[in-house]
């Protein structure tokens, strides 16, 4: 439901999975933990695949950039559809750093 | 709470002996006595304890009080032979008896006849004790095994019992938390001048979502309504405290002729949710955070304001051109992001004019294979009703709600607040 790969010196980390929702948190964060504590620091979050997301969804992913600390260290792109939608409402465009796609997010990066 | 007893084998009643000494315990059944004498004779040598009857009926009253697992029974005997004492023990309950039936009829049809009347095994009589022997082995097995099984039978019986009174328990204590919880919630009708209803139905027995409305005094309305991430008893905890500090925090009614000027009032509020946020993001678990619309109105002129904290935006429905509006482009929740801020957003309602507050579970409701029902319906909802009554509204939309999800249960809290302007009577 979640791959990894690297590309450009990042982590591309890529939800494959429609519904990122409060059954699908506990395995966002177990594998979020298990990059994080493999040293990854470099990633890249990409929720093309997402068609959903809900409040459960958007905390989890909340507390991922906490823990970096910095919004710059785990940019999002590929949101779309009711994702974008729901990160808009919370105004969350103006905390993250927003991407079209993968390759304009390892281009921006540095 | 009392808890749960703890369920040890020990601790379930004994209804059985050990099993060995049941399957072990024979009772032999046969009219003549000689034949008896030496059956049973050669039971015991085989080490069973011999219960002996003289016929049928005898035969079934020992085995009643002996409790005995193995029946030995000729086939010809006056009054109740062994098939029909066979076929009683079968139409009984209880514990299962291996029937061996002795006969000196071979022929097909009487086997047929014993089968049907339920005997486990035959015999030619006399029996070859060898024969007996390993045929009486066979039987004991069965009845350990039976009676095994019926053990473990009871002891699920009882766990089960135990399982279903803690899971009602369990939906009693739920069942009172929803009362109490549907006890907050506002009641239906005319506050400050303006017309309130609403719905309510939470995921499971209680849920995450929370509204009010306050008389501030001064024909001033305090308007809330609140979503807590997730739902079912976890967020319904935090929306209980959530309700209980915005009420005690916002919906003081200051004393008579000491009503605070417009924006006095909303510094202290957003003062008040900034310390809120501050307090929630530094709570060190997987943050806890909710979406609100909080807002004021002025019962007689209609002027009001709210701020969006990351809730859906309002529906502003206008009575005289029948169009809704929605109101607001989003804001930040209560609890995600430190230094979070939020900026009162201005709003009038004419005469008859409504406002719609909905928490997301609403416009999130899906139709397999045709999506969400997103705030189009909703507006589109409150513009073909408009001339209704609020109650009508209300209960339209929990209808209309329920036919798109076509019956599957709502797999987030759906709630509504209506607030009306009402036209001069």
């Amino acid at each position: 439901m979640i791959r990894s790969e690297e590309r450009d010196g990042h982590l591309v980390v890529r939800i494959d999975h429609q519904r990122f929702d409060a059954a699908f948190v506990p395995t966002f964060r177990a594998e979020m933990e298990r990059l994080l504590a493999a040293g990854h620091r470099h990633l890249v979050l990409d929720l093309a695949a997402v068609e959903f997301m809900d409040s459960s969804g958007l905390g989890a992913l909340v507390a991922v950039l906490k823990r970096l600390g910095d919004p710059a260290r785990l940019p999002v792109c590929g949101v779309r559809g009711p994702v974008a939608k729901l990160i808009r409402l919370t105004h969350l465009d103006k905390v993250l750093r927003l991407h079209d796609d993968v390759a304009h997010a390892l281009s921006f990066s540095d | 709470m009392k808890p749960v007893q703890q369920l040890t084998p020990a601790a379930l009643p004994m209804t059985c002996e050990p099993v060995d000494s049941r399957s072990r315990r024979v009772v032999l059944a046969d009219d003549d006595v000689f034949a008896r004498a030496i059956i049973g004779t050669l039971l015991r040598s085989l080490g069973y304890e011999v219960i002996e009857a003289g016929n049928g009926d005898e035969a079934w009253a020992c085995l009643e009080r002996s409790e005995a697992g193995i029946l030995v029974t000729d086939w010809v005997m006056p009054d109740c032979d062994g098939p029909e004492l066979c076929r009683r023990i079968r139409e009984r309950s209880g514990h299962y008896v291996y029937v061996l039936m002795l006969t000196s009829h071979s022929h097909r049809s009487a086997v047929v006849e014993g089968l049907e009347a339920g005997a486990d095994d035959f015999l030619r009589k006399p029996p070859d004790p060898e024969e007996l022997r390993v045929r009486l082995k066979t039987g004991e097995r069965i009845v350990r095994l039976e009676r095994q099984l019926s053990q473990r039978n009871e002891r699920l019986r009882e766990t089960n019992a135990r399982l279903r009174e803690a899971y009602e328990r369990i939906e009693r204590d739920l069942a009172a938390a929803a009362r109490s919880q549907e006890s907050l919630l506002p009641r239906p009708g005319f506050v400050s001048g303006i017309a309130v209803d609403w719905m309510f139905e939470p995921s499971s027995h209680v849920g995450g979502d929370v509204f009010d409305v306050v008389p501030l005094g001064g024909g001033r309305l305090l308007f809330f309504h609140i979503d807590v991430v997730g739902h079912g008893v976890r967020a319904a905890l935090h929306s209980f405290a959530v309700h209980g500090l915005l009420s005690a925090t916002l919906g003081r009614r200051p004393a008579e002729g000491d009503v605070l000027p417009i924006d006095a009032w909303w510094r202290h509020a957003l003062s008040f949710l900034k310390e809120t946020n501050e307090r929630f993001c530094s709570v060190e678990a997987e943050s806890s955070y909710f979406t609100m619309l909080l807002g004021l109105i002025d019962g007689t002129s209609g002027t009001g304001s709210l701020i969006q904290a990351g809730h859906p935006s309002p529906i502003l429905l206008h009575a005289r051109e029948a169009r809704a509006e929605l109101l607001g482009e989003g804001g930040l929740p209560v609890g995600l992001i430190p230094d979070a801020w939020w900026e009162p957003l201005p709003f009038v309602l004419a005469p008859g004019d409504r406002l719609a507050l909905y928490s997301d579970g609403i416009v999130e409701a899906e139709r397999l294979g045709e999506g969400l029902f997103s705030e189009a319906r909703l507006a589109r909802h409150l513009v073909i009703t408009a001339g209704r009554p609020l109650a009508e509204v209300v209960a339209g939309l929990r209808l209309h709600l329920r036919d798109w999800r076509q019956g599957a249960a709502p797999d987030d809290d759906l709630s509504l607040l209506m607030l009306e302007r009402p036209l001069p009577s």
